[in-house]
């Protein structure tokens, strides 16, 4: 008998604290679901719907009435997408990617090799390589623009060089150059943040029985550290392909939405687009309606979808694996 | 492991420094000269941001020391131009929501003046940062301890959503807060911050996953239910990581400009005031043209406190996380 009761009590309180758990489970939860089930999935699906539609402004002068066109925004959308200036715009950003792939990501795997390893400055190498990050880039694109501006200037003609323009303000080629520059110069704040602390990760027992077999740096560091920290390394790659449509190069941050920008990327496009769209633009205006964006949108993220599990599937498959 | 996970790092014992050798002579050469770039940027935008209009270019004076013999201005003028006389003139911004109407929304009378900017970047930054920090961590919690069903379907779809690209949702997300009639308002920055998608998500989640129940269950023998316990208990013992990731948070909400001006363009922060400055569509009350070493001190006003913080907190931002991902 007594042990019935203790069991029952002990029912009770399983139940009662089940019942509890799940209340504040719930109650916890309701806020971050309810706000990722609006700005997340609404906004989506919102989305994908007005890119279906097409807004005319109400006689009234108040609001706007939204009419179905089935894929007029999409065939818009369409021929953007494969136009000369878009392929102009994507080939920046793939000239960028590629640098970030073959000489950032090389060079911040070294870095972060030097840090894990404890040579000496480590602390304060990762303090400079991941001050870019935390300085606003607004401040970072205003000096850099002045340097490459006013101070290129002033060089040149102190060694003889005579009146020149800015590094900014001569060709498109040489204004390229110069913000790929800045970009790949700044890049390795969140990157080697990463890298290390997965080096940091990686068991001292393997670290040691390669250095008994004689494995000196730089083998412990092409089979062992990069073979080791390979899905972190993948997630960068697979991430930064979304760039080749997102990047804006911090065109926003030198140029602004003026035009004197002498190229663009089409992060940059869609982020000057969506600060002067609405959801209904006049005839001949040069920006894009909020439906015709998002059907680009749409079409682009349906395009990266099977790229990016494609590559990520491809890298994780055939990557390299500790000998 | 397909994705990398972050995670929260323990305390390491400290390293012994490795012995150098001719590759790591090379690197750190490198790695001294790269620093070199960084530090000189900010000297000469700190030199620059004390000298005169006129010194700068009319005289000439583009990286020497700034002329404090002759100036007929106090060496902090420019300083003193941006905190006192520097305006942003807003725009109208009033909208048509499509359950409320007609909102006018046009800016203080008389412009936005430096205050007003502080004021916006700390509701932006310390709002934002602590409703993202604290969604997070809830969410990360729950999902790691309450071995419900719905918890995996949480953590799977998170998983997806990083890893599939959405391009282009700006336009929706515009059209949805404006119908909702919390474009470009305080609201808006709360509600657009309680978002929990993302790697915080996932640092907290790891950490609540190490993080043993027994504490939790001593609270609930003890009478306290699952609220107290969580406020009591919980919180206070993951406050270090939360405090981390918080200040990141503040750090990359303080820089940000772009979604002020995509979402609160009357509502502009310092960021966004000085990205306006740098484009010369703010004002000088008595003054035509915003100079040089004017948008260089209002570049170290907004620097400033920010690098100071990162130099006092550095060993926490850079040392509790690390990404895991390490191949088993």
């Amino acid at each position: 008998m007594a042990a019935l009761t203790v069991q029952g009590q002990r029912k009770g309180f399983a139940s009662k604290r089940e019942r509890s758990r799940l209340f504040f489970y719930l109650g916890m939860f309701a806020i971050p679901l309810i706000q990722f089930a609006i700005f997340y999935w609404v906004a989506n699906f919102n989305s994908i719907l007005i890119s279906f539609q097409k807004y005319e402004a109400n006689t009234d002068g108040l609001g706007y009435t939204a009419v179905w066109v089935g894929l007029t925004n999409f065939k818009k959308a369409w021929s953007i997408l494969f136009s000369k200036d878009v392929g102009e715009m994507v080939g920046f950003s793939l000239i960028f990617y590629g640098c970030n792939l073959f000489i950032v990501t090389p060079l911040a795997l070294i870095f972060s090799f030097y840090i894990a390893k404890n040579y000496r400055f480590s602390g304060f190498f990762r303090v400079m390589l991941y001050l870019p990050c935390v300085l606003s880039a607004v401040v970072l694109t205003i000096l850099y623009k002045y340097v490459v501006t006013d101070v290129y200037r002033y060089l040149v003609s102190a060694f003889g060089g005579g009146n020149v323009a800015g590094l900014l303000d001569g060709t498109k080629e040489t204004q390229f150059k110069t913000i790929l520059f800045y970009n790949l110069w700044l890049a390795y704040g969140t990157n080697t943040m990463l890298y290390t602390g997965a080096m940091t990760d990686i068991n001292p027992s393997i670290i040691e029985a390669a250095k008994v077999d004689g494995a000196g740096p730089v083998r412990q560091f092409i089979h062992i550290y990069v073979p080791m920290i390979w899905p972190t390394l993948v997630t960068f790659i697979v991430t930064g392909m979304a760039g080749l449509f997102v990047e804006q190069m911090q065109l926003y941050s030198f140029f602004g939405g003026g035009g004197s920008n002498l190229f663009s990327t089409f992060g940059y496009y869609f982020y000057t687009q969506s600060v002067g769209s609405n959801l209904y633009v006049a005839e001949g205006s040069k920006y894009l309606s909020y439906p015709e964006l998002s059907a680009l949108g749409v079409l682009i993220t349906l395009f990266l979808i099977p790229v990016v599990l494609t590559v990520r599937k491809l890298l994780t498959k055939y990557g390299p694996s500790v000998d | 492991m397909a994705l990398a996970l972050i995670k929260r790092k323990p305390k390491a014992q400290k390293k012994p420094i490795e012995k150098a050798n001719a590759g790591s002579i090379i690197v750190m050469v490198i790695l001294f000269l790269y620093s070199l770039t960084l530090i000189a940027l900010l000297l000469w935008g700190f030199n620059t941001s004390f000298k005169t209009s006129e010194e700068y270019k009319i005289g000439g004076n583009i990286i020497g020391f700034p002329d404090f013999v002759h100036s007929e201005y106090s060496f902090i003028n420019n300083y003193y131009i941006v905190l006192n006389a520097f305006k942003y003139q807003a725009e109208d911004h009033s909208y048509i929501s499509a359950f409320f109407g007609r909102i006018s929304n046009t800016g203080p009378e008389g412009g936005f003046t430096f205050g007003l900017f502080m004021i916006n970047s700390f509701v932006y930054c310390i709002v934002g940062s602590f409703a993202r920090t604290f969604v997070a961590l809830v969410a990360g919690y729950l999902v790691s301890k309450y071995k419900y069903k719905f918890s995996k379907i949480i953590y799977v779809v998170m998983l997806i959503i990083m890893a599939i690209p959405i391009v282009g949702s700006a336009p929706a997300m515009l059209k949805l807060t404006r119908d909702l009639a919390i474009y470009d308002s305080y609201l808006g920055m709360l509600l657009l911050n309680l978002n929990f998608t993302g790697l915080y998500f996932f640092v907290f989640a790891a950490y609540f996953q190490d993080y043993s129940d027994t504490y939790i269950e001593a609270a609930e023998i003890d009478g306290s239910n699952q609220f107290r316990a969580f406020f009591t208990i919980v919180f206070p013992m993951a406050s270090k990581l939360f405090w981390t990731v918080f200040l990141l948070n503040f750090i990359t909400l303080w820089n940000d400009y772009q979604t002020p001006l995509l979402y609160y363009p009357n509502h502009p922060t310092l960021s966004y005031a000085i990205y306006k400055m740098s484009t010369n569509s703010v004002h000088i009350i008595g003054s035509d043209a915003i100079e040089i070493p004017q948008i260089v001190a209002g570049c170290m006003l907004l620097v400033l406190p920010v690098l100071a913080l990162f130099l006092a907190t550095r060993k926490a931002l850079l040392g509790n996380m690390s990404a895991g991902g390490i191949k088993e």
